[in-house]
């Protein structure tokens, strides 16, 4: 276990270090920062010397050279765009926020798929499985910039009962982009546990349980449920990774003053400093939030070794 | 942002559906977003930035004004006859603090120091904290005194200022001669980059006279010169504390003489800053403020709507009848100081046919495109100069809607069976931009004059008007931060910023010349005599005018939320400050 965990250590290392030489060079073939940063007023002095300091006048392989040495020991450089400002520092100031909407609609969307899931594929055919099938097609289709829009203007605008955007400590801010980031996910995962369960429901282990006289409960939840889960936990991990992407549009909309906002403003002022120190970020917790998903599969099926 | 934004800058809700570069753009706008085509340096006016930014408007030249303080909040809004709705009655309880917001961030690459910003909403925000030594009151007519209590010009060059004694800066430092010299000298040094440091590039040096006099000079006369000194790079810093503190410190905090003192800011995070007990005038009936920026369109309306946040600038036209029947807010509008309009490039064919130019100008219907697309929200302007502006002519009436008289022009211009063309155009930073494009494309091809849309993202746009690649009619926008005819006409049309745009390389925008033109304002930037410099620019203006340089639109009209528990009438300079409101008690 210990071995494996390492080599999967290593291997993040080289992803991670992919992801960044792609946004590196991607970048760089996206525009110039010097043009967007000193007006139209600047001499060709102020370029020259702005891009000096900033080392943009190196060749381009010197450049990327000294980014991976500097970023191998955590220093991704000075952003460009708020000048004196630590590109990882702003990106860490932010990351938390992130992270916590992040989490709080993964466990939205775990909680209410496994609830829906399961009661709809027990009471197969009936009103209440029409109707979770229909809500997880909608929350599928449904682009979750108007489903926040929406969310707004019937929660805070209409009602008044929700602050309409803003990233704030008391749970309040958290409910409308916690929905809107989760519904996606939560439609997915839904329609994945109720026919995980169907699959798993007509197996002979689950009639023999059934015929030993155990209570439903027990059928479902341990028989059922368990073994149902398994490939949920695979797309858990994958869908961890859509909910960091959706971040980038939620955080737009509620005004949620976290990693993909900046980045994406990052981007537009081709920031390479801050656009890299979050990719690298955002990278980094992937490949590990996908580590911790092989390593539950041991846990939940014994027959999965890793090896 | 600038004054003339181009077409740069960024579309959130673009990006929102999808487009990744859109995003780009906003950053742009952020930066000052200086289009490509900008004015060079030492022209006198405007760089790229900018945007139109601070108050200004003024009795001419010179010469002490007395100075009537309009009270705050409350003053009706007369230019252009706007009238506004009556306020409605507050709900749930008083907020601890006013929320202002706007929908692009510009307190970016610079941050807080208020000097090197060029941009209007970095303006708003940062002048709670800082002033001037001589302000432009609401009504954009009055000069009154800030920091300096009286003004004269002693001869061509030297302008004297008497300051206002016993002023402290927020950390205690005093307020003095030596301070404004610092503060006057500041934004001039290159290593600063300040962003509108061209337009202040006719002073050359400042002298200490005694504690409380200062003569600012310039290496030649210099017509705007007060007005200038009302603009956002003249905002008075603390000296001791600036040096002390280093370019990274002014950058991050904040020390002003103003009304409010800096509590707390982060790239991107609000700017929050609280009443100073110490300050010289009266003190603001609001004590904390917070200052925000929500980039969504949709979100900004509905915080408003909601009662989340309190003023809110850039409200979309059909909004105005909700936010009315909210019950929370009331949208409050007011004609802008931001003026729109169409470069022709007069290099190419066929706009470079002067008859083909003012069929341009004759075959669009403006009061349709105002009423139906703008809901009513523009005025009509005849050409780039708003109505406040020092040297604006009065007598000059815009071009009339007139397609027949469009089609016999084309025929003398001996292209009877019409001609094609481009027009080059942004979407999603000034009010149906888009929208006001697409349909002059529609009414220049009924007459004849066959008008394809090229709708750009801003980047790109810069990108081909550096390299020259566009022709026709190609959009910009501009807001003269000092209310006086030279800081729109000479950056705009004059031949040293044709030749010298795009360090040197020229752009597709700027390709005007006019050698009447070209002398009338020349002569103009140093002609003291108000009355005959007025005249000179009424002759440019009819100049400009009948050579068609430009397609001439129409001033914008601000509208703004306003929740119900603030009183705020609107300024067209398109500052939002807390010390002009009061809670609605």
């Amino acid at each position: 276990m210990i071995q494996y965990i390492i080599r999967r250590l290593i291997q993040a290392v080289f992803v991670v270090l992919g992801v960044i030489t792609v946004v590196f060079f991607v970048l760089r073939l996206t525009g110039d920062p010097i043009q967007l940063l000193l007006g139209a007023t600047s001499s060709e002095a102020d370029i020259q010397n702005l891009r000096h300091n900033l080392k943009l006048d190196r060749p381009l392989w010197e450049q990327y050279v000294t980014f991976v040495g500097n970023a191998a020991h955590g220093d991704f450089g000075k952003s460009i765009r708020f000048r004196g400002f630590d590109a990882m520092g702003l990106v860490l100031d932010r990351y938390p926020r992130t992270i916590q909407l992040a989490v709080c609609a993964l466990l939205l969307s775990v909680t209410l798929s496994i609830i829906f899931g399961v009661i709809a594929a027990v009471k197969r055919y009936s009103v209440f499985d029409n109707a979770v099938t229909f809500f997880a097609l909608f929350g599928q289709s449904v682009p979750n910039f108007w489903l926040g829009i929406m969310l707004i203007l019937i929660f805070a605008v209409r009602f008044g009962v929700l602050p309409s955007q803003g990233y704030g400590h008391s749970p309040r801010f958290f409910i409308l982009p916690t929905i809107t980031l989760a519904s996606p996910g939560l439609a997915l995962l839904t329609r994945l546990v109720r026919s995980g369960m169907l699959d798993v429901m007509d197996q002979d282990y689950v009639r023999t349980a059934r015929a030993k006289g155990l209570r439903d409960r027990i059928v479902i939840f341990r028989h059922g449920l368990k073994n149902a889960a398994i490939p949920l936990v695979t797309v858990i991990g994958l869908n961890f990774g859509n909910l960091l992407a959706g971040a980038v549009i939620t955080e737009q909309i509620f005004q949620w003053t976290g990693v993909g906002q900046l980045a994406v403003d990052s981007i537009g002022a081709h920031d390479y400093p801050v656009v890299q120190a979050a990719v690298f970020l955002i990278a980094v917790t992937f490949v590990l939030i996908n580590l911790l998903v092989d390593i539950l599969y041991t846990w939940l099926d014994p027959r999965v070794r890793l090896s | 942002m600038s004054e003339r934004e181009h077409l740069h800058i960024l579309n959130r809700r673009a990006f929102l559906i999808g487009s990744a570069a859109a995003a780009a753009s906003a950053v742009l706008a952020a930066c000052g977003g200086g289009n490509a085509t900008d004015t060079p340096k030492a022209a006198g006016g405007a760089a790229t930035t900018a945007g139109g930014a601070t108050t200004g408007a003024t009795p001419p030249a010179a010469g002490p004004t007395p100075a009537p303080i309009a009270t705050s909040g409350a003053v009706p809004t007369t230019v252009s006859g706007i009238k506004n709705p009556p306020q409605g009655k507050p709900q749930g309880n008083k907020p601890s603090e006013v929320i202002l917001v706007w929908g692009t961030e510009q307190l970016l690459t610079t941050g807080t120091d208020p000097q090197t910003h060029g941009g209007t909403i970095a303006e708003s925000k940062l002048r709670h904290i800082y002033e001037v030594l001589v302000k432009v009151e609401r009504d954009g007519k009055t000069l009154s005194p800030a920091l300096a209590l009286e003004w004269k010009r002693l001869d061509d060059n030297t302008l004297q200022f008497k300051l206002r004694q016993n002023v402290v800066f927020h950390n205690g430092e005093e307020f003095n001669a030596d301070s404004v010299k610092y503060s006057v000298m500041r934004p001039l040094d290159p290593k600063n980059n300040a962003a509108l440091r061209s337009t202040y590039s006719t002073i050359d040096r400042v002298d200490v006279v005694d504690k409380y006099t200062v003569n600012i000079h310039t290496a030649k006369p210099d017509a705007a010169l007060l007005l200038k000194m009302t603009g956002f790079s003249m905002v008075q810093v603390a000296p001791k504390w600036t040096e002390a503190n280093g370019v990274g410190g002014v950058m991050k905090e904040g020390n002003g003489t103003g009304p409010y003192k800096f509590k707390s800011w982060a790239p991107q995070q609000d700017l929050v800053v609280e009443a100073f007990d110490g300050y010289w005038g009266d003190k603001p009936a609001i004590r904390n403020v917070r200052m925000k920026t929500i980039t969504e369109l949709a979100t900004r309306v509905a915080a408003v709507r909601s009662g989340d946040v309190h003023v809110a600038k850039d409200m979309p036209p059909e909004e105005v009848d909700g936010m009315n029947k909210s019950g929370r807010a009331t949208a409050r509008s007011v004609a802008s100081n931001r003026i729109p309009f169409y470069y022709m490039e007069i290099r190419k064919p066929p706009t470079n046919n002067q008859k083909i130019r003012q069929a341009i100008n004759y075959a669009v219907d403006w009061d349709s495109i105002i009423q139906g697309i703008l809901l009513g929200n523009g005025t009509r302007v005849s050409t780039v100069l708003a109505p406040w502006h020092v040297g604006f002519d009065p007598t000059l009436k815009p071009y009339p809607y007139d397609p027949d008289k469009a089609k016999s022009l084309l025929k003398d211009a001996g292209f009877p069976n019409g001609v094609d063309t481009n027009i080059w155009f942004i979407q999603g930073r000034y009010m149906k931009d888009r929208e006001v494009a697409e349909a002059i494309a529609q009414q220049l091809t009924k007459v004849g004059i066959r008008c394809k849309p090229n709708l750009v993202d801003p980047v790109l746009n810069t990108q081909k008007n550096n390299a020259k690649e566009e022709d026709g009619l190609i959009f910009a926008s501009w807001g003269n931060w000092i209310f006086d005819a030279d800081n729109t006409l000479y950056p705009l049309f004059s031949k040293e910023v044709r030749d010298t745009a795009n360090k040197g390389q020229g752009t597709s925008s700027n390709s005007y010349y006019n050698e009447q033109f070209d002398m009338l304002i020349t002569q103009a930037r140093v002609e003291l005599d108000v009355p005959k410099r007025n005249q000179l620019y009424a002759q440019a203006q009819r100049v400009l005018f009948d050579d068609a340089a430009a397609l001439f639109m129409y001033q914008l009209t601000d509208i703004y939320g306003v929740d119900n528990w603030v009183k705020f009438e609107p300024r067209f300079d398109e500052m939002m400050w807390a010390h002009d409101m009061k809670w609605n008690e």
